[in-house]
């Protein structure tokens, strides 16, 4: 959440149209997307490193994946509604848009925390193999990044209530959100597709 | 707990670097001065462009080579353990993976350091700035190629070796095209001998050294040899002393005036930078003779004979470059000394006859920059401005309003709190690590909802500081 | 605020339209990606492979429909880091598993 750590100055300086906070802020993801791709070459070097435990047709299945990618591509469209309502200034629309992707994304955290304890309870942990030390921490660190998506939608919420009018300062940070909460979404087809799927076949 | 204490600084100090670099790159793109194309910004610009550039792609790998040595060590998980089907030299490629390009992020400021230093002080143009940029642009793509030159003798095979060595001797071109250019910039100039100047020179002998030896250390054939050897470590110190240091220490000098409104002291500059050059010499070209004779790195004491009178004399370079720290150290301590004493204040702003924009302001600059943004025209655009007689400051012009951002807390409060966090997670104490990690979401949301972080500087008061420097020079221009 | 350029000038912010057009694309992707893994219709390289394109067209659909990515001359500096990311991420993932495979083999380590 570094939305912040760039404050705009231009000012007396009137050719600047162009918005730096949420170019920034997509920089930031940037170098996040590479947090992630760093994770997936470790999971590609471990991924057949089971160790006698455990392998991906015994612990994965289609029902929980399936339910857990229908939450957040959901909460990619509700979020959606709620830019074009920030768009037109309709206030009570964008917090009533945040609140349900943010049920979305707390169901989809809390499907993944019960398929985590499963997995634990079952002998089947982080510790268990270097493969599910290698899923265990990519697929947490895309959880984790919702989790403070969950955050900001909170505090976005509680700044939201109560005003009359949506403020540059406040569309950026709208901006900024929206631009994570999708780019999580993008994570989290490369996590479907290369952990689970390629995994299953 | 040293490698728990050094997982967390380095988790923490790479948040600060990462957030910095992207500060930086958007900075340069999207708030660069009107009429500042991309060839025509100062190659210091341009390198700080580039090295926030490899930040921003490598310090992610760091961040995850270092969480997961941190996942294995408090949670037993397998990515680099010996058992558990975990890989340790996975650890080796990911932090290599940054650990090169950092290496560039290092010295290409440094580079660009040197590329202003030259020109200003050999009173010409800096020789082929394009071919400068375009050096800087492939060093930077490059060296996302050549990691696995540290790791040569792992036991990848020939085709990996040969991929990674061929890349490595590759980078070489660009910088010896660096080189050159600041060579040509030098000759037929009129060559004034400062303290920066001497960093400048002493650094293009022994960083062309260190680069040479480094070229030797690409072959992945000799490197079977060199591999941990003291070569490696008179090469790396070499290019790291060198060019890091040096160019440091150059840019320092060059920049003091500017930033504190004072030069540093010539004589102790001039005394340091031979202690330094002629010490280094001493206490590292031996080094290379060692390494040659099969003596490794990382040893606490040796019984062969052969290599003890080399020792020796690295042993009187050690000492050397003692007085050179020494000299430093006193440069530093007589320039704040002296710094109220006329001759070494800087009343014009341009002690230097500098060629860039950042001259044409006070020293120190007041806290916006510039009253009146400059427009620029061409590459070197205060000494194009001189030469046509142009007032870069405009000064008496019709000043307005500046609007600035607010001094903030924020970075200060959640540094202090992931210094608590990083400390209580070196020694298990979970309960303060969580007080920790809520105190910085705690100051990052409350930075969020603070309303009030931005003011504006009445024209009145630019006039006045405007005025004020306008004086001073006048007075200066009548002595 | 003083300095009223507005943060959207030049962005485009999509319609109800256009987020559901992407949304049903993203969903037909999804449930073919999860189909053709349920239903074993192919060999396995064959699978990886349908996959791959298929993730790799949800990134696009998504890229376009949802970060409105492409679109402005504005958001060219947006597209380059973008490209130069994709560039970084394939060199470090390809390099990674080139260079492990490649000295598992000569150590004889798997």
């Amino acid at each position: 959440m570094a939305q912040n750590t760039t404050v705009p100055t231009a000012g007396h300086d009137e050719h600047h149209h162009e918005n730096t906070v949420v170019f920034g802020f997509w920089v930031y993801l940037m170098t996040d997307c590479i947090i992630f791709g760093s994770l997936f070459a470790t999971f590609a070097v471990l991924r057949n490193q089971f160790n006698g435990g455990p392998t991906p047709h015994e612990l994965f299945e289609f029902g929980g994946l399936g339910l857990e990618t229908a939450l957040l591509l959901l909460s990619s469209i509700t979020y959606g509604f709620g830019m074009i309502a920030a768009h037109k200034t309709q206030i009570s629309q964008v917090i009533m848009w945040l609140g349900v992707t943010f049920l979305l994304g707390l169901g989809f955290v809390g499907l993944e925390v019960r398929e985590f304890a499963h997995m634990i309870a079952d002998g089947a942990g982080p510790d268990r193999s270097a493969f599910l030390s290698a899923f265990f921490t990519l697929v947490s660190t895309h959880g984790l990044h919702v989790t403070c998506g969950l955050i900001w939608i909170v505090t976005l919420m509680v700044q939201l209530m109560g005003t009359t009018e949506i403020p540059e300062r406040m569309m950026n940070k709208l901006t900024c959100l929206s631009l994570f909460w999708h780019f999580l979404d993008i994570v989290w087809i490369c996590v479907f597709t290369y952990v689970y799927l390629a995994s299953m076949i | 707990m040293g490698v728990d204490y050094y997982i967390w600084a380095i988790q923490i100090s790479g948040v600060g670097t990462l957030l910095t670099g992207v500060n930086f790159f958007v900075t340069i793109v999207k708030m660069r001065a009107p009429g500042m194309t991309w060839l025509k910004m100062p190659v210091f610009t341009w390198t700080a462009f580039c090295s926030s550039i490899l930040i921003m792609a490598t310090f992610p790998v760091l961040t995850v080579a270092v969480a997961l040595l941190g996942l294995d060590r408090y949670f037993g998980m397998h990515f680099f353990t010996n058992d558990g089907g975990g890989n340790q030299m996975l650890y080796l490629n990911l932090i290599w993976a940054w650990g090169h390009p950092e290496v560039y992020i290092l010295v290409l400021p440094a580079f660009g350091v040197f590329s202003e230093v030259v020109p200003a002080f050999s009173g010409k143009p800096l020789f082929g700035y394009k071919t400068m940029v375009y050096a800087t642009c492939s060093i930077m793509v490059l060296s996302f190629l050549v990691w696995v030159h540290h790791f040569f003798t792992m036991g990848a095979g020939p085709d990996v070796n040969a991929f990674f060595g061929i890349a490595t001797m590759i980078i070489s071109i660009p910088t010896g095209v660096k080189l050159f250019n600041w060579l040509f910039t030098m000759y037929k100039g009129r060559i004034q001998y400062h303290a920066c100047m001497y960093w400048a020179v002493g650094f293009m002998v022994v960083f062309t050294i260190g680069g040479m030896t480094g070229v030797m250390m690409a072959i992945p054939g000799s490197d079977f040899v060199l591999h941990n050897s003291l070569f490696l470590i008179a090469h790396f110190h070499n290019v790291i002393i060198g060019g890091v240091y040096f160019g440091y220490v150059c840019g320092m000098n060059f920049w003091a005036p500017k930033v504190l409104g004072f030069k540093m002291n010539e004589a102790w500059g001039i005394r340091a930078f031979w202690f330094w050059l002629v010490g280094f010499f001493f206490a590292f070209m031996p080094l290379y003779v060692l390494g040659f004779e099969g003596m490794t790195r990382r040893i606490n004491h040796y019984d062969n004979p052969a290599w003890h009178p080399w020792m020796l004399i690295a042993e009187v370079g050690a000492v050397l470059i003692l007085f050179g720290v020494v000299c430093q150290l006193m440069q530093i301590f007589v320039s704040i000394r002296d710094c109220n004493k006329p001759e070494n204040r800087d009343f014009t702003g341009d002690p230097w006859n500098g060629r860039t924009l950042e001259w044409s302001t006070s020293s120190p600059p007041p806290v916006y920059n510039y009253a009146i943004v400059p427009h620029v025209s061409s590459l070197d655009a205060f000494t194009h401005d001189k030469e046509n007689g142009i007032d870069t400051r405009q000064a008496g012009a019709q000043y307005e309003a500046i609007h600035m951002p607010k001094n903030t807390a924020s970075g200060i409060s959640a540094g202090a709190f992931a210094l608590i966090f990083g400390f209580a997670a070196v020694w298990y104490i979970w309960w303060l690590a969580a007080i920790g990690l809520v105190g910085v979401i705690a100051t990052v949301i409350a930075r969020s909802a603070n309303k009030d972080i931005d003011y504006y500087i009445p024209a009145e008061e630019v006039a006045r500081i405007e005025n004020e420097h306008t004086r001073k020079l006048m007075a200066q221009a009548a002595e | 605020m003083s300095n009223p350029n507005t943060s959207s000038s030049g962005e485009s912010h999509g319609s109800v339209s256009s987020y559901l057009i992407g949304f049903v694309l993203a969903v037909i992707l999804t449930v073919l990606s999860f189909g053709v893994v349920m239903s074993h219709s192919l060999a396995p390289t064959g699978t990886l492979a349908v996959l791959s394109v298929l993730a790799l067209v949800q990134v696009l659909v998504h890229l376009h429909y949802f970060l409105h990515m492409g679109s402005g001359s504005e958001a060219r500096w947006n597209n380059i880091a973008f490209v130069f990311t994709v560039a970084f991420v394939s060199i470090l993932i390809v390099g990674t598993v080139f260079i492990m495979a490649n000295t598992s083999i000569n150590m004889m380590s798997r």
